[in-house]
């Protein structure tokens, strides 16, 4: 398998422990609300309005621009993560204490990205993405998309 | 962020697992906030106890900490539950949702949290001037801000429990001096005279400072009342829970002139525009009279109770209050005065974190009260004061 590496450098927030992960990309442009936009027992994005309404964020690495909404919202993402639904990594432009503390406990990588908007072609395609925040994409699923 | 080595040890998880995860998050937060080190904390107050609120995520999440044996490391306490265990007929609640808020509060209690349910944790324990803080709930923040010279970020989600368990916050926000400088000048060109008034003001001065710090010129006395209605309401339309009055707040020394960017006048039309906003149009009848957000303190009792007996009780009036309060009140007979008025005291909860019965409008005369209970439980609101 070969990866192109992507001209994109994440910053890590709360670093991956391992090399690396591969996962698929889902890309929600609306800034996401755990309460009330994510079920918390099955992961499901259920906010109406987003482009992702449906999809599931278990083991995704989820790209949004920013988190929203009530201080539950770290709650919720320890629900996904006791459900093992919670997604592999998050990818934001902006980054808050409530995002960061539901990260923490909820055991998932956090990085910022300088601009979202370059994983928007990469949604439902895999990625690996380094510790160090280098981005890859597999060459076949390039040509394949 | 520097650590000390007692901070690396409960980092690294020598104090167990969630020592290290509440110092993880604490780490990680105060670094993305531009902290260079952890200070200790006197005092840690823990919001979002309501099982209404927290569901069960949260109740998972807090039944989790407790199994791991997680003890707190300093004084702390919690917010209003959902519900009054001694007078549960006035709440709609389902036996599944009463059983669960117990196991949230049971499992506190298993951590060294007070028993008592309260947003007034400065009656439990008086924070000192300068004195640091770790709290998470608005009013609260903002009273020991602006009235006791403390210093507490408004500390949201788990971040206060976490503060709690490892008795420290991060350096940053009001924690530093410079910080707490006032930027805004105001002058209030009318009297503040009664709690509805100085909730709006504070809602006001929340509004129009944008986030920065205002120092208030203005007539304004020192009612226990009347502090508390403005901290709350200026908590609840500005994220910086701090503005300093002249005459009130112990800190008016850090006004200098070099550092203020804007001046403005305060006057009653602005204070009318307010009301406007807040206090509905009666499509509904008034179905009771709610006083006590914050909840009521000792001399605020005295003072409902002494205006009640004057004018009379002509409607429902319900006034909240915390265990700690209520305790002290029903010994000086004071409970019992209310009760043959035909006032209800409920404690450790109130009608913003509960789901009390209620038909028609509320009227009250706490501006937070308004702009909560509207949104929360889409009732319409009065505002009046006694």
């Amino acid at each position: 398998m070969t990866y192109k590496k992507l001209p994109i450098l994440l910053k890590p927030v709360l670093a991956l422990d391992v090399e690396f992960i591969e996962a698929s990309v889902l890309f929600s442009l609306k800034p996401i609300s755990p309460l009330g936009d994510i079920d918390p027992d099955r992961g499901v994005i259920n906010d109406p309005e987003s482009n992702v309404k449906g999809e599931n964020v278990a083991r995704k690495i989820l790209v949004t621009p920013y988190f929203r909404g009530s201080t539950v919202g770290p709650y919720i993402l320890f629900a996904l993560y006791r459900k093992k639904q919670a997604p592999s990594m998050i990818v934001v432009e902006r980054i808050d204490p409530m995002l960061i503390t539901g990260c923490v406990i909820s055991k998932i990588p956090l990085y910022k990205a300088k601009n979202i908007l370059s994983f928007k072609e990469l949604s439902g395609l895999k990625v690996k993405i380094t510790r160090n925040g280098e981005v890859y994409v597999r060459e076949r699923s390039i040509s394949s998309s | 962020m520097y650590l000390t080595s007692v901070e690396e040890k409960m980092l690294n998880g020598e104090e167990g697992e969630a020592v290290s995860i509440a110092m993880k998050v604490l780490v990680k937060v105060g670094e993305a906030l531009g902290a260079e080190k952890l200070i200790p904390i006197a005092h840690a107050h823990v919001s979002g106890i309501s099982y209404l609120n927290i569901r069960d995520p949260g109740l998972e999440f807090i039944e989790y900490l407790s199994r791991t044996g997680a003890k707190v490391k300093v004084y702390s306490t919690l917010n209003p539950s959902s519900f009054d265990s001694e007078l549960i007929e006035l709440f709609n609640l389902t036996h599944e949702e009463i059983e669960k808020q117990v196991r949230i509060i049971n499992a506190l209690i298993k951590m060294g949290f007070d028993p008592t349910l309260t947003c007034t944790p400065y009656y439990l324990r008086k924070p000192k001037k300068g004195e640091h803080l770790a709290w998470g709930e608005s009013s609260a923040v903002a009273y020991a801000n602006i009235v006791l010279g403390a210093r507490t970020n408004k500390e949201g989600g788990p971040l206060a429990l976490f503060a709690a368990l490892t008795g420290r916050t991060y350096y940053a926000g009001l924690h530093i001096e410079e910080n707490r400088i006032p930027r805004i000048y105001v002058k209030v060109k009318t009297n503040i005279d009664n709690a509805v008034k100085a909730g709006l003001l504070g809602y006001y001065v929340g509004e129009i400072s944008r986030g920065r710090v205002a120092f208030i010129e203005a007539k304004f006395p020192r009612s226990e009342m009347m502090m508390k209605s403005f901290s709350a309401a200026l908590a609840t339309s500005s994220d910086n829970p701090l503005a300093i009055i002249d005459g009130i707040s112990p800190e008016t020394s850090l006004l200098n002139k070099d550092y203020i960017e804007e001046a403005i006048s305060v006057d009653d039309s602005d204070l009318r525009e307010v009301m406007a906003r807040l206090s509905a149009i009666r499509r509904n009848k008034i179905s009771m009279f709610f006083i006590g957000c914050p909840h009521l303190g000792l001399k605020e009792l005295e003072y409902v109770y002494d205006v009640l007996s004057r004018q009379g009780v002509k409607e429902k009036i319900i006034l909240s209050t915390s265990k700690f309060i209520y305790n002290v009140a029903e010994k000086k007979g004071l409970i019992n005065k209310l009760k043959e008025l035909g006032v209800i005291v409920i404690k450790d909860t109130c009608p913003i974190v509960s789901r009390l019965k209620i038909e028609g409008a509320i009227k009250t005369n706490s501006v937070k009260a308004a702009f909560y209970i509207r949104r929360l439980h889409g009732l319409e609101v009065v505002l009046d004061d006694l």
